[in-house]
């Protein structure tokens, strides 16, 4: 069985770099490195509005859209292109079971998304504060390397909760894509982002208040009244657990999903 | 004992079946599953290779369930009926990497992959992508990743559609071959013909139903007499013509098109036969051999009518 998992984890590694979904996916990384250069080099900024620039980027761009839309893009696909093109059938016909077809798929292509956006995170805290002389402007307690660190431990977090329920959604719908979409724009986006204690039930809130919890700072970015940040984001309060607890639940579904249900393409031609 | 046993096994596509109450029970050795398109032959394999869920009653493979069954699953070797490839990979690395997925190690798939793909006669074509293949090709390369992993049992589904008819003939020789060293096959094919240079036993299927079972002998005396039409594409189809025109078991023949002969005739297995030594000693060039009206599946609505009736 371990051979059968590492012949599967490595081809689905390949599989993920090499698609023509890799090409859209480093297209989203770019963004927002690219923008921090671009920021920087047609406005000199003050320390303030790097500050803010630096973590607007990081929480508005990087956690609330490129996260989410490569997530999706890949978790979607991870049964449901194989499905689709008729190569399940190869996967779910051998010595793996089908669940564990599904745990590899995951785990292959997690690995490779934790790795890209870690790198690009690396490119963007590069593009947004590198060579910069923070003391030189008065930057006080500002560490931008410590944080970049802080990042880097959120990200994978963010990236395999958003895989694991883009992964359920495209096993468990006909049209994966625009539920998706769906689900991103209403229910992370929209309601993650109403001053109400509904967004606690979303990811992109969550990962906010593990931010928040890592970087006590950032609710100066929130821009929320005092008493309303305190009742939303009691203080100590991390979206690690729930987080865990989302990628769990969608995962065990994803597998229950895939073990219940006949995934080959049926093709009755008559009544 | 019973590779496959169906009992009371049906499947339905929400108003569309797929199979009907079917029982019965596949022996070892080659087995044909002859039926028309839509029959339920593909429904079938799928449903032993544990692809599909049964919509009621109960299917045992190798004595036990299929469904999510590593254990079963890793002594079957299924060749799929369609087209469907990672077209990237090179013949080799499809093949290969189905036999690492099926438990061998580094060395053994290799040496695995490589005796299948020689086995199917694609050693010359297995570094090449198989976006490039040709049908008959793909057709070799998926035999090949289900007999990699040396199964015991076969299902292969329509393995011989697309195939020209020396590769077909190659083909047939090699599942013979197989079942010779002990593997058992359950082949598919909508050509009664095709299966019939395999194998004596047969199961026929139309509607979803089984209507006939058991040695081709008691099939066949359905079909005497009755008239079939075979489309033959061939460089030269008037000199096939001409040979074909001293048989007596000829009625007529058209050519409708530059490269097309229609042969038609009551006894379609002697002119199959006729065909064969005309391809191999007269060095006639033929690309396709194909059953061209609804003879069969006139025998088969007959086999459905008489298994209904009695």
């Amino acid at each position: 069985m371990i051979r059968s998992i590492t012949a599967l984890f490595g081809f689905s590694v390949r599989q993920t770099v090499f698609s023509l979904r890799i090409w859209v996916t480093l297209l989203l990384l770019a963004v927002p490195g690219g923008l921090a250069l671009l920021i920087r080099y047609f406005d000199a900024a003050r320390l303030q509005d790097m500050w803010e620039r630096y973590h607007g980027c990081m929480q508005y761009l990087m956690f609330m859209l490129v996260i989410p839309l490569v997530c999706m893009l890949h978790g979607t696909a991870l049964i449901g292109a194989e499905a689709e093109g008729g190569t399940l059938v190869y996967l779910l016909t051998r010595r793996l079971r089908r669940a564990v077809v599904l745990l590899v798929r995951f785990a292959a292509t997690a690995l490779v998304l934790v790795l890209l956006l870690e790198g690009a995170t690396c490119v963007h805290h590069l593009c947004a504060v590198g060579g910069v002389d923070i003391e030189s402007l008065g930057g006080g307690s500002w560490r931008p390397a410590g944080e970049l660190a802080a990042y880097l431990c959120v990200v994978p977090i963010g990236v395999v909760s958003y895989l694991a329920v883009f992964t359920l959604i495209g096993l468990a719908t006909k049209s994966p894509i625009k539920v998706s979409i769906l689900y991103l724009a209403v229910i992370d986006l929209a309601v993650g982002s109403l001053p109400v204690g509904a967004r606690m039930y979303t990811i992109s809130d969550q990962l906010r208040r593990t931010m928040l919890h890592a970087m006590p700072k950032l609710a100066r970015l929130y821009n929320l009244p005092g008493e309303l940040h305190a009742l939303l984001y009691p203080p100590g309060s991390t979206g690690t657990g729930a987080l865990v607890f989302v990628t769990l639940v969608a995962l065990l579904l994803s597998c229950v999903l895939i073990t219940v249900r006949a995934l080959a393409a049926a093709e009755p031609t008559r009544e | 004992m019973a590779v496959i046993e169906l009992d009371g096994l049906s499947k339905w596509y929400g108003e569309v079946i797929g199979l009907n109450n079917v029982t019965v029970s596949v022996g070892g050795g080659i087995t044909g599953l002859v039926g028309p398109n839509g029959a339920g032959k593909s429904t079938l394999m799928k449903l032993a290779t544990g692809q599909l869920h049964p919509s009621a009653g109960t299917i045992r493979v190798l004595g036990r369930r299929v469904w999510d069954n590593p254990s079963v699953l890793s002594q079957i070797g299924y060749c799929p009926e369609g087209d469907v490839f990672w077209p990237e990979m090179t013949g080799r690395r499809f093949v290969q990497f189905l036999a690492r997925l099926s438990g061998l190690a580094g060395a053994a798939a290799r040496s695995a992959a490589r005796e299948a793909i020689e086995q199917t006669g694609m050693a010359e074509h297995m570094d090449r992508p198989i976006r490039g293949y040709s049908k008959g090709m793909r057709q070799r390369i998926k035999i090949a990743q289900a007999l990699a992993p040396r199964p015991k049992l076969l299902i292969l589904d329509e393995p011989l559609a697309g195939t020209d008819p020396v590769g077909r003939h190659e083909l047939t020789e090699l599942f013979g071959r197989l079942a010779a060293d002990g593997v058992d096959i359950l082949i598919s094919s909508h050509i009664l013909h095709e299966v019939e240079a395999l194998t004596q036993q047969m199961l026929m299927i139309a509607h979803g139903r089984i209507v006939a079972e058991g040695e081709l002998r008691t099939v066949r005396r359905h079909m005497q007499g009755r008239p079939h039409a075979i489309r033959v594409v061939a460089d030269d189809p008037r000199r096939l013509a001409a040979e074909l025109s001293q048989m007596a078991s000829v009625t007529g023949l058209r050519i409708t098109e530059p490269d097309t002969l229609i042969i038609e005739t009551t006894l379609p297995e002697q002119i199959y036969d006729c065909l064969g030594e005309l391809i191999l000693h007269d060095q006639m060039k033929v690309q396709e051999i194909a059953a061209a009206d609804a003879g069969l599946e006139a025998v088969y609505d007959y086999l459905t009518r008489g298994s209904a009736l009695g």
